[in-house]
Order: C-alpha cells, then sequence, then structure tokens
C-alpha cells in the first residue's frame, strides 16, 4: 500500500523545511514530526529489492508455520514465503545503478591501509562516557542475528592491499580476500550490480542464538545425552555455553553458539544470558500450560525471547545510543506509540494503529521492496570503535580488580579462562561500570588493525583497511554519494564535513576531494546531533531500518497476539526488560542496578 | 500495491512502479496496447494522443502496436538479429563515435551528441538517414510530447509546429515505423546515458569504473509505458476489480527506483522486449571505451 495522503503531505512539508534547517535544530514536537517524515520518505525511497528469481518454497507439512518461526526463516510473510529466510540476498537502501562494486585503481584509492593508519588508528582511547560497555557487546549479539556474509571467497584472487613506504606492517601487502559472491545469478541479473547473500535469516528472530536452519537448532537444543526434550537450550553444569566440539579454529576453549564467529567475552555474555532467559521462560511456560510438550516450549520460547531482545533494543538499547529527547520519545513510540507506556500499562494497545499504540500489533507492511537486511545498514553498522582494547574485570561487591587483561586476550577460547576466574555476574558489572570507544577518528581498536587471522600461515587483517575495502568492493556509496541519495545536504568541504580543525587537514592530507570520503571515515568524521554517540547519516539507516525489522515481520505485528505467544508470553514481554533479565539471572547485581534508568547508561561502581 | 487514481465520470488510470507487479501486468493478455478510446474523458484524451500522433498511415510504432501484431512480432525478432553487433555489421563509424565520445569527455554540445545518434540510429534503417538541428528538435519535441501533458503543448498543437515536427520525423523516416521509433523516441534513453556518461567521466572515481558498470550506471528506461485493460481484469495489484479502457502506466523508469540490466531497462525476456538491447549496449560501452583519457577542456 502506498504512503497515505496524510503521510506524504507530512513528508513533503518536512521536505522543505530541511532545506533550511536539520531535523535536530527544530524544536521538539516539529522535530518529532519530522523524524515521522523522514520515515516515510525513506520507506518508499531508499529501500530496493534485488532478488529476480526468488526460491518458491512449500510450506512443510508437520510444522506450525502460523504460530512458530521456522529454523531458516521462511514462512514468515505468507504472500512470499522466500521472504527475510536465510540465503536470500542482501537488498539496498541505494538505487541499484549506485550500488556496482568499485574495481582497481578506485578500488584501492585512496589507498585503504593509510586511512586506517592515518585516520582510524587508536592513539588514545577515547570513551563514550554516556553508555557502558554493555551496549558494545549487545550491537555485537544482534548484528549475528540480523546479517552475516558468510565465509569469504577462497577461490577467487584476493585483494591485495598495497602497503605504503615507512608502514610498520610486516608485508608489502595486505591480502583481503572477497567477499562470497552469490552463486545463483541467473540470466536476469545480466547488467545488474553484484548481489550477496545472507547466511543468517535477515529477520529479528535471535537466529545468532537459535540457527538458521534446523541442523544447528538441534545442536544448541542437544546437550551430551541428545536432544533435551524440555525444550530448552543446553547450558553446562554452571550455566555457560558448552565448548564448541569443532571449534572453527582450533581452540579447543571455544564456547558453542549457533553463531559464534568472532567470539569474544562480551558476546559469549550476551548468548548466556539469553540463554537462561529462554530457559525462564520455558520454566514460566511449563507452569502455565503442563500439557504440552518440549517442542511446543521450544518455539513458544524462542518467539517470545526474539520479542523481548527486541523490545530492549527499542526502548532502552537505541535510546541510550541516541539521547536526544525526540529520539527518546520516537524509538520508544516505536514499541508504545505516541500516546506511551503509561498509556499501555493502563490500557493496552487498543489501536492497531503504529503511530498511536507502535508497531507491535499494527498491520505488517513491506513498504517499497520486500524485507530484507541491505548491504548499506551493514556498513553503517561498522561499529569497531567502540571495543576498548584493554580491560579491568573487577568485582561487584568491591569494585576490586580481579583480572586485568587486553582484548587479545578475550578472543575466542580466551572468554572460557575468564569465566574460570571471574564469576559471571563480576563480568557483567565490569561492562556495565566501563565505556565502550567513542565513535570518531582516530578510535579504532589497536588490536583490531593487527589481527591474527591465521597465525599459523602469517596471515595478519587490519579490519580497519578491511572495513573500508569492503564498502568499496560492495558497491556501498562513498560519504558525499549516500548523502545526496538520502537527500542530505553534501559538504562541499573538509571544513563542511568536520568542524575539528585537525581532522579537516588530516582528511584533506588523505583524501584531497571530499567527495572521495569513505561512508565509514565520513560517518566517523561529522559533526554529530546533540547527544548521539553515531552519526546523523548512521541516523538515517537506522530509523529506517530499525522500525522496518518490526513492521516487516508478521510476528511482532498482526501475529504478536496471546493467541500466537500465549497470554503467557505476551505478558512476559511486556513486562520485562534488560533489568529483569540481568536481575533474573545475576541477581547479585540488585544493588548494582538500584540507581540505573537505563542499563545501556554507565552504572555506579561499588562504594561510589 | 500500485495507486488507482479514478474519479468517476473523469479520469480511471492505474500508476505501477512494483517490479514484479509491472512484470506480472506485462503479461497479462487483458491488458494491451490496442488503445480503444473508451471510458472516462482524461483516458480517452490519453488514448487519443498515442492513436493520433504515435501511428503512422494508421499502423501503431512498434513500441505502441498489441501483443498479437504477427508484423511487429516478426520484424522486432528480425531488427534484434540486425543490430547484433555479433552480426559482423559496421553500426556506426569511427567519426561518429568520435562525435559521442567527445561529449561523454566534457566537449561538445548537447545538441551536437544528439544530432549524432539520431544519425547512428537512422542509418541502422537506411544509410543515407539524414539527421541535423531540426530533425532533432523535432525529436525533442515529439520526446517531451510523449511525457507527460503541459500548457505549452496546447501552443505546439494550435500553432502546427507540433505536426510539422512529427511531419518532418515521417518524412525523414521514410514512412517507416521502425525508423521512426527509433529516432523520434528509442535515441532519447541513448542520450540520457551519455549525458549521465559525462557527469560520471567527470568524478574521480571515473577511471576506476569499468565499461558494464559505466552502462549499468547510465542506461535507465523510459519513464513509463502505457496499456489499456481489454477486458474487466482483477488483479491483486489493485483493490478493486480494473474496467475495460482503464489506462494502466507501467512505471518502469521511475527515477532511482529501477534496476539496471537487460530486463529492466529492455524488458528482455519478455513480448515486448526492445530488439535494440546488443546495440544499445555496445554503443555505451564503445563510447565509455573511447572516453577514457584526458578530459576535453
Amino acid at each position: 500500500m502506498p504512503a497515505s495522503l496524510s503521510e506524504r503531505l507530512i513528508a513533503a512539508t518536512f521536505r522543505v523545511i530541511n532545506r533550511w534547517k536539520v531535523w535536530y535544530r527544530l524544536p521538539f514536537p516539529l522535530a518529532v514530526g519530522n523524524l515521522v517524515g523522514l520515515r516515510v520518505d525513506l520507506r518508499w525511497k531508499n529501500l530496493f529489492d534485488t532478488e529476480t528469481a526468488p526460491a518458491e518454497l512449500t510450506s512443510p507439512a508437520d510444522f506450525d508455520i502460523r504460530t512458530c518461526r521456522t529454523a531458516d526463516g521462511s514462512f514468515n510473510d505468507l504472500a512470499k514465503p522466500w521472504m527475510g529466510a536465510v540465503n536470500t540476498r542482501f537488498a539496498r537502501n541505494a538505487p541499484l545503478p549506485q550500488t556496482f562494486g568499485e574495481t582497481p585503481p578506485g578500488l584501492y584509492e585512496p589507498n585503504p591501509r593509510v586511512i586506517s593508519r592515518d585516520l582510524l588508528a587508536r592513539d588514545k582511547f577515547i570513551p563514550a562516557e554516556t553508555v557502558n560497555l554493555l551496549l558494545a557487546a549487545w550491537l555485537q549479539f544482534m548484528v549475528h542475528d540480523w546479517l552475516s556474509h558468510g565465509v569469504n571467497d577462497k577461490t577467487s584472487p584476493p585483494m591485495r592491499i598495497p602497503v605504503p613506504p615507512g608502514d610498520d606492517w610486516p608485508k608489502p601487502e595486505i591480502t583481503v580476500l572477497r567477499t562470497c559472491p552469490d552463486g545463483q545469478r541467473g540470466p536476469a541479473d545480466d547488467g545488474r550490480p553484484p548481489t550477496f547473500r545472507n547466511t543468517a535469516t535477515h529477520w529479528w528472530d535471535g537466529s545468532q542464538m537459535y540457527g538458521s536452519d534446523l541442523k544447528v537448532q538441534c545442536r544448541v537444543r542437544s546437550g551430551p545425552v541428545g536432544l533435551l526434550p524440555d525444550g530448552k537450550l543446553y547450558l553446562d553444569a554452571t550455566g555457560h555455553l558448552p565448548l564448541d566440539p569443532d571449534p572453527g579454529d582450533g581452540d579447543p576453549e571455544q564456547e558453542y553458539a549457533a553463531v559464534n564467529g568472532n567470539w569474544w567475552i562480551g558476546l559469549s555474555s550476551m548468548h548466556t544470558l539469553f540463554t537462561r532467559e529462554h530457559n525462564a521462560i520455558v520454566d514460566r511456560l511449563r507452569l502455565e500450560y503442563p500439557d504440552k510438550d518440549g517442542e511446543w516450549f521450544f518455539q513458544k520460547a524462542r518467539l517470545i525471547n526474539a520479542a523481548l531482545i527486541v523490545k530492549i533494543h527499542a526502548t532502552e538499547w537505541t535510546p541510550a545510543l541516541l539521547q536526544s529527547p525526540e529520539l527518546q520519545f520516537a524509538m520508544r513510540g516505536s514499541w508504545w506509540g505516541v500516546l506511551g507506556e503509561a498509556y499501555f500499562k493502563a490500557f493496552g494497545r487498543p489501536l492497531h494503529s503504529e503511530l498511536f499504540s507502535g508497531i507491535p500489533n499494527s498491520p505488517q507492511e513491506q513498504f517499497a521492496a520486500p524485507y530484507a537486511m541491505t548491504e548499506e545498514f551493514t556498513a553503517v553498522y561498522r561499529l569497531h570503535s567502540l571495543i576498548p582494547d584493554d580491560y579491568s574485570f573487577r568485582r561487584h561487591t568491591d569494585n576490586k580488580e580481579l583480572l586485568a587483561c587486553t582484548l587479545a586476550d578475550l578472543f575466542g577460547g580466551g572468554t572460557t579462562r575468564v569465566h574460570r576466574q571471574v564469576q559471571f555476574e563480576d563480568v557483567l558489572y565490569s561492562f556495565g561500570t566501563s565505556y565502550p570507544g567513542a565513535l570518531v577518528l582516530h578510535n579504532f581498536p589497536t588490536h583490531l588493525r593487527k589481527l591474527p587471522e591465521n597465525i599459523d600461515q602469517g596471515i595478519m587483517t587490519d579490519l580497519a583497511s578491511t572495513d573500508i575495502l569492503r564498502d568499496r568492493e560492495r558497491g556501498v556509496p562513498r560519504y558525499c554519494a549516500f548523502r545526496r541519495i538520502l537527500r542530505m545536504s553534501v559538504p562541499k568541504s573538509f571544513e563542511e564535513l568536520t568542524d575539528n580543525p585537525t581532522w579537516q587537514k588530516e582528511l584533506a592530507a588523505v583524501y584531497g576531494d571530499v567527495e572521495r570520503v569513505d561512508l565509514l571515515t565520513g560517518a566517523l568524521a561529522e559533526t554529530k546531533p546533540p547527544g548521539f554517540a553515531i552519526s546523523d547519516i548512521a541516523f538515517r539507516i537506522f530509523i529506517l531500518m530499525a522500525g522496518r525489522r518490526l513492521k516487516s515481520d508478521r510476528f511482532l505485528t498482526d501475529d504478536f497476539t496471546p493467541e500466537v505467544y500465549t497470554p503467557a508470553g505476551i505478558d512476559w514481554v511486556e513486562q520485562n526488560g534488560m533489568r529483569e533479565v540481568l536481575l533474573r539471572h545475576a541477581p547479585a547485581l540488585k544493588g548494582a542496578l538500584a540507581d540505573v534508568r537505563n542499563c545501556f547508561f554507565p552504572w555506579p561502581k561499588a562504594g561510589d | 500495491m500500485a495507486r488507482h487514481i479514478r474519479v468517476p465520470g473523469l479520469v480511471d488510470v492505474v500508476l505501477v512502479t512494483d517490479a514484479e507487479e509491472i512484470r506480472a501486468l506485462d503479461e497479462e493478455r487483458k491488458l494491451d496496447r490496442r488503445f480503444v478510446p473508451r471510458g472516462p474523458p482524461v483516458n480517452r484524451l490519453i488514448v487519443g494522443r498515442i492513436r493520433r500522433w504515435f501511428q503512422i498511415k494508421g499502423q501503431p510504432l512498434p513500441s505502441l502496436a498489441p501483443r498479437g501484431d504477427a508484423v511487429r512480432a516478426e520484424r522486432q525478432c528480425a531488427l534484434a538479429a540486425e543490430l547484433d553487433p555479433a552480426g559482423g555489421r559496421a553500426l556506426w563509424t569511427a567519426a561518429q563515435l568520435h562525435r559521442l565520445t567527445a561529449f561523454v569527455r566534457g566537449g561538445g554540445s548537447r545538441d551536437d551528441a544528439a544530432v549524432a545518434i539520431q544519425e547512428i540510429v537512422g542509418r541502422q534503417f537506411y544509410p543515407d538517414y539524414e539527421a541535423d538541428q531540426g530533425s532533432w528538435k523535432a525529436s525533442e519535441m515529439i520526446d517531451r510530447f510523449r511525457e507527460g501533458f503541459s500548457p505549452v503543448q496546447i501552443l505546439w498543437l494550435i500553432t502546427g509546429k507540433l505536426r510539422r515536427a512529427r511531419n518532418l520525423l515521417v518524412r525523414r523516416a521514410r514512412e517507416d515505423r521502425w525508423a521512426m521509433h527509433g529516432t523520434a523516441i528509442g535515441m532519447h534513453g541513448i542520450l540520457h546515458a551519455l549525458e549521465r556518461m559525462r557527469d560520471l567521466r567527470a568524478t574521480p572515481a571515473a577511471a576506476s569504473v569499468d565499461e558494464d558498470t559505466a552502462v549499468g550506471r547510465c542506461l535507465a528506461p523510459p519513464t513509463q509505458v502505457p496499456r489499456t485493460v481489454e477486458d474487466a481484469l482483477s488483479t491483486p495489484v489493485t483493490a478493486k476489480q480494473l474496467r475495460p479502457g482503464t489506462v494502466v502506466l507501467l512505471q518502469i523508469g521511475k527515477p532511482d527506483s529501477y534496476a539496471p540490466g537487460g530486463e529492466g531497462v529492455f524488458m528482455h525476456g519478455h513480448w515486448n522486449a526492445c530488439p535494440a538491447q546488443a546495440f544499445v549496449i555496445a554503443l555505451l560501452r564503445a563510447v565509455w571505451r573511447g572516453s577514457s583519457g584526458a578530459r576535453s577542456a
């Protein structure tokens, strides 16, 4: 259904206003209206489908697709059952003709290693002091739910970044494997830009915990003696994730999760927390519905757990990241509507209206294109600067340091070793009382710029260079081009891009022409809206895709009902939040969280 | 879902932008290009314009001929073979190509490039086809007339300017419907692509844009193509059943929403595929290739 007349009027009005004034410089009510207008515009002008011959699926005979999420994400949209399923294509936020990947020599210009070294490298940790480190861990936990480009292409010649003279990189070039190409292109794709497939389901369905296929799903539900009959996910006797019997990098202490790539303590904590939450939901459902079987408990608990994660992201995580009154209102409004949480608690959701009662239980809509994660969304979620290099694990009772280590100590099996030395609640406390890195230039983690990808073969990775190169490879428009695509004002000089005079000179030295600035660099350099931890350009994609992940999903719209979730399930989602989850599985944190308004804000330290 | 604009007794038009819906409607046999005047007045006006201005001796131009037109279908196949560079025939001269590459490099005027394109296209049909500023301006007027309604068009009609422009093009095309389509309508797609190429060539990234990418980025389909409903049609694209005479505009080239590639731009694989696909792509590739090097002052 095209945008309604009122929506088009709002969007058109603010398009005119925004020629003179950007949305965050308007008074509160107008700024909120402007956000509504922006979202309408983005929904109808920045969603592009890349599928040409989607698979024709038949509904599984032994599975209730109406009331449960399939393992592979199919049959969420009943009219287009392939939509959002694993191995469907990434869509785009940029018009397709503008998404052809870059090729040499432009692919390497300016040299990504020079950008990494001269603009991104962390000289000194710059903290983001308005949020805590759980925010960074949560983000990665979410990204693993939404998207993965899978294992890189080992058959094509890799991309080769020449290492500039005087650089301390140990080899003359940095090799970067290409993104795994789409192996299912057909004649209808001739002349079209390259496409890539998502190896996770596109939906916000907890697939990082539950897997994107039945095999993995069975594995996370299985203990040493097979599938758990009670519908729970397997945790070991200490309440931690089991070790991976077949670790990808050969580390025998690597924990197992449905998605356990790029594993570190932050990711492990989130997985552990929400695996425990799944099991708690099963226990609650068993009390209410004692005659149901384990499969039913599993499927319902998955639905409920995934919806709770969505709610926490929309009403707690995002407002922590975007601390402006307008965004607090708008993001919480996406769950409770403009009538607000208090009205919801008193009267429920009387209207099936996104505007008044929030997206849950409003009608499912796909807007300009079938639902899929986009390459541009992937690009603006490159937020590695959030990760610190140094960590201090402290006891929640007295803030005494238990363990000091670097990021390198926390990768893969290092996580298990930390869990042995530090109690789970102390890990969470340490994250809650630590700052992530600020999303600015010169704050890319040092460890991630010299990452041992395959230490045995002497292969190293500079993730900062790789981030730059990936966007170019996948045809993500550069910063100025992308601003045009989003109908934003475009800087004509480095002085207009950032008000930091040092950065202006540094950017000019590396790029020469402001039009050549990469999306990642521009987003880190640009002057941010007041209270924002991220750039305005990333924010535009956030407000488009954040709402879309809910609005396109049948289980978060039409079927967010007691009939599908059970009354106990809907209550669980509506009555709980991050605080309740943390306290349920780490009750010792009650004191630490006593004065915390949002669990992603910095927690007070014990003894303060 | 498509936008249905219906005011009883005045207008009944459907605008379709979704690629999947366009694909489905393009194959729908109850939608065709017969353009029988019926329905409300605005529909009759739209259809009347098509029938009056885009025909030669009562026969519609090929891009507006019905799917069942056997002559159209046959000529479409033959033309696709004739215009295929793989056939070995020289489709343009070095001098003609030079005029286009000079334009993309930043030299020359749009009008000069347009005349060169019209000449290249016209000579696919008649080796002595003559293009000049007059025939180009006539073609430009026909294209603007085709794109929509405007008050200035009434002036063109009253003063006979439009009629003279059309007559000139028909004469130059020797009353050949296919030559007329190419030189009056089809050529504009190439010109617009060259204009985008000129902009692309001016960017710092131009050196690393290969031919395929340049063509993909620059070549766009026509904004919209018309159809009329021949028989009552129920379709998921609209909430209500469509009546005979409803005008359906398939907006295949809505700015920033089309997909590059054979199907998106040329309707490749469909009954109404453009036979000039291989020719246009080869020409644009050659222009991009030839325009590399120093930019004109």
